[in-house]
């Protein structure tokens, strides 16, 4: 554990036991299945951490296991020298002031029947904080993330989608927590609006400081807003790096798969999409060795049988990792090139103005 | 858009769809127009509220009370579908046209096999036995991509993973081989990794029994990578229409371009995105003039009183914004309805 990781977790594993027939609870028949497995991940102070991965990943169930709110069943999570696995429900009550999450559907995280001024005010009434204070809070909480204040006694129904979201994002910021999670924050936001959310959400950490840890599918999103990012696959972290590198330089197969997979907004490059064969295995019955070997191009005999530990590689940027027996070596550019001069291309300057040539300054 | 062969499969003409709500009317579509050419793609892209599904809706006349078509019309192979009585619908529905539907949870019946479901509507369609049927079944859930079709057309949906049901519903869609394909939102519940898979069997699919396909998405990259021409919908009208290289390489309309600069890019090395301001109008109470004017950088007075009608501001482009170079002069003083001098601009290929 390095001296600026806020979050510092080990070993991290979250069983769920299925038994949902009647002859299989009586025969005692249970089936085990492993969401999370021997996850290791450290979150520093004032980062946002990205965790990537598709549906049944472990994504979520990491987040919430992580915070208590699954418990853990086995593995250590250390919140700012505090082992979170040994508190009870009260201490934990309390440290989870300090912490709070943001989720991905803003429609069924709000209460429908309380006003949003109700329910920002909620977690300072949970947790007793600024008992005076709390409606000029309220006030405030809206301001900061672009609501109007007068807008407090509407209910959510009465906002947008992405409006509904600023709510749950005033919630979260209430009690002045130093560590959010948030769960697919943007997922259901049109792009213009997500925009927007995410603009915000950067704004909001460095105003208060914020540590993060940032779940969600889409890679450009996460490309934008994360410092680092953690790729999940089945369960299990198979690489972690800076964003910058993870992009550029992606070491795991897997890694790489999803980047080739995302339709870019270039007609050239969405025609060489390439798809990664096969879907995630269910983990009630996960394959052996490495997870990812029925569907990795790069397979071969040995990826059947060992189970590839997170690893760092040589001659990448320290804290690169990854999970591959086939990775040894660090190659540079695998992965996606950078380029701005598409976002030039699209710029409010380079419209073809009526009134000007290329319309270099709006011709007005 | 003459450069695309003769006569178009599906033609959408003037196309208004209204909703007549307790919170007012809703203009749904507000005179839609596009040309679907054979063996295309046309990717039909919007934000929520855009009004794209409602356009689907109505071609397939599938536009239920409160609901109305009130003008325009849609023309399939030369004839109005307006016209057409239910029962002649019915079999155009799926056999002529077919449609596949966002959510594959909500489409399939959980209580019969997957196998059954397509059968079905191939017996609905075709003078066919049931043996054939489940025959042709199979062997369409193997065209879409489903491993060991032959054991698998006894599962029930539940057993099938997202990416699975969606298949079994593009096998349903193109059961009866129809010449037109809408596909709405697709692949939106699917992650990434499955999209490409599935749009892979379209492509297939559409070599295979030579389809022309309506594709509406929100997503950019995925009309970059699948269409071979766009229109981009705006609070319930179609804002500009070209070939999918052109709008790429230069958007012609303020709100494409605003989308466009939305996209968070996976190749961009600035961190700070550059959003549209504002939201989306509240389709019951648009803005007057133009309906993108509050939120458009390049918005004059002229974009508050004068509502842009889609008009070809160069060969084979179409853009509704006066500011757009090529557009023409505009008659400020005519009323928004009936712009003086321009017919509105049904595909350019008159003019």
């Amino acid at each position: 554990m390095t001296d600026d990781a806020l979050v510092s977790v080990e070993g991290l594993t979250k069983e769920f036991v299925q038994n949902d027939g009647l002859l299989d609870r009586l025969m005692g028949a249970t089936q085990r299945v492993e969401a999370v497995r021997d996850v290791d991940l450290e979150i520093r102070r004032g980062e946002t951490l990205g965790l990537v991965g598709e549906s049944g990943s472990g994504k979520s169930t990491t987040a919430r296991s992580l915070l208590r709110l699954d418990e853990p069943t086995a593995g250590s999570v250390v919140y700012d020298d505090v082992e979170l696995t040994d508190l009870s429900a009260g201490e934990l009550t309390d440290m989870r002031k300090k912490m709070q999450m943001v989720f991905q559907d803003p429609a069924s995280s709000l209460n429908r029947r309380k006003s949003v001024g109700q329910i920002i005010k909620q977690p300072m009434e949970v947790h007793g904080l600024y008992e005076d204070e709390r409606d000029e809070r309220v006030n405030e909480l809206m301001e900061t993330v672009g609501l109007p204040p007068r807008h407090s006694n509407r209910y959510p129904h009465e906002f947008s989608g992405g409006q509904r979201q600023r709510v749950g994002l005033a919630r979260a910021l209430a009690v002045e927590p130093e560590f959010i999670v948030a769960d697919e924050p943007v997922s259901a936001l049109d792009v213009s609006i997500q925009a927007q959310m995410l603009n915000l959400m950067t704004d909001l950490q460095e105003e208060f400081d914020l540590t993060m840890l940032f779940i969600a599918h889409d890679l450009s999103v996460i490309r934008h807003i994360c410092d680092r990012v953690a790729v999940m696959y089945l369960g299990e972290i198979v690489e972690v790096a800076e964003t910058g590198e993870l992009f550029t330089s992606p070491q795991h197969p897997y890694t790489k798969a999803l980047l080739d997979a995302i339709p870019e907004p270039e007609p050239a490059l969405a025609r060489q999409r390439e798809a990664l064969a096969g879907e995630v295995p269910s983990p009630i019955d996960p394959p052996s060795g490495c997870s990812f070997h029925p569907r990795c191009p790069d397979a071969t005999e040995e990826c059947r049988r060992t189970d590839p530990a997170l690893e760092s590689i040589g001659g990448a940027s320290a804290g690169h990792h990854a999970a591959c027996i086939h990775v040894d070596e660090f190659e540079s550019h695998t992965g996606i090139r950078t380029d701005d001069t598409m976002e030039q291309r699209y710029s409010v300057e380079q419209f073809d103005h009526a009134d000007g040539a290329a319309a270099t300054d709006g011709g007005e | 858009m003459s450069d695309r062969g003769d006569q178009p499969v599906l033609e959408v003409n003037d196309l208004v769809t209204r909703f007549y709500t307790e919170e007012g009317t809703v203009k749904a579509v507000d005179g839609n127009s596009f040309e679907l050419y054979e063996g295309e793609t046309l990717g039909i892209v919007g934000e929520s509220g855009s009004g794209k599904s409602v356009t689907a809706l109505s071609v397939m006349r599938l536009i239920d009370n409160p609901g109305v078509i009130e003008s325009g019309d849609v023309i399939y192979r030369g004839e109005s579908l307006l016209d057409k009585s239910e029962k002649e619908m019915r079999q155009i529905r799926g056999n002529e046209i077919a449609m596949v539907f966002q959510d594959p949870m909500t489409s399939l019946n959980p209580v019969f096999t997957v196998g059954r479901q397509i059968s079905r509507v191939i017996e609905r369609h075709q003078d066919v036995s049931e043996k054939e049927a489940e025959r042709r079944a199979i062997e369409l859930m193997g065209d879409v991509g489903i491993p060991e079709a032959e054991a698998r057309v006894d599962n029930y949906p539940h057993e099938f993973s997202g990416g699975m049901r969606q298949r079994v519903l593009l096998a349903m869609a193109i059961s009866c081989d129809p010449d037109v394909l809408i596909a709405d939102e697709p692949t939106t519940a699917l992650d990434v990794t499955i999209e490409a898979q599935i749009f892979e069997v379209l492509d297939d699919l559409q070599e295979k029994y030579g389809m022309s396909i309506v594709l509406i998405t929100h997503d950019l990259g995925v009309v970059a990578g699948t269409c071979d021409h766009v229109a981009v919908a705006y609070a319930g009208r179609i804002v500009e229409r070209a070939s999918v290289d052109d709008l790429f390489a230069n958007p012609r309309h303020p709100y494409t371009r605003g989308l466009m600069r939305s996209i968070p890019s996976l190749r961009s090395t600035n961190d700070r995105l550059t959003p549209i301001e504002g939201s989306v109008p509240n389709l019951t109470e648009l803005p007057d003039g133009c309906s993108f004017h509050p939120r458009c950088p390049h918005a004059t007075d002229v974009c508050r009183e004068y509502d842009p009608e889609l008009r070809e501001v160069e060969p084979s482009r179409l853009a509704a914004c006066v500011h757009a170079r090529g557009y023409g002069t505009v008659d400020e003083s005519a009323s928004a309805d009936e712009p003086a001098g321009t017919a509105r601009a049904d595909g350019g290929d008159g003019q």
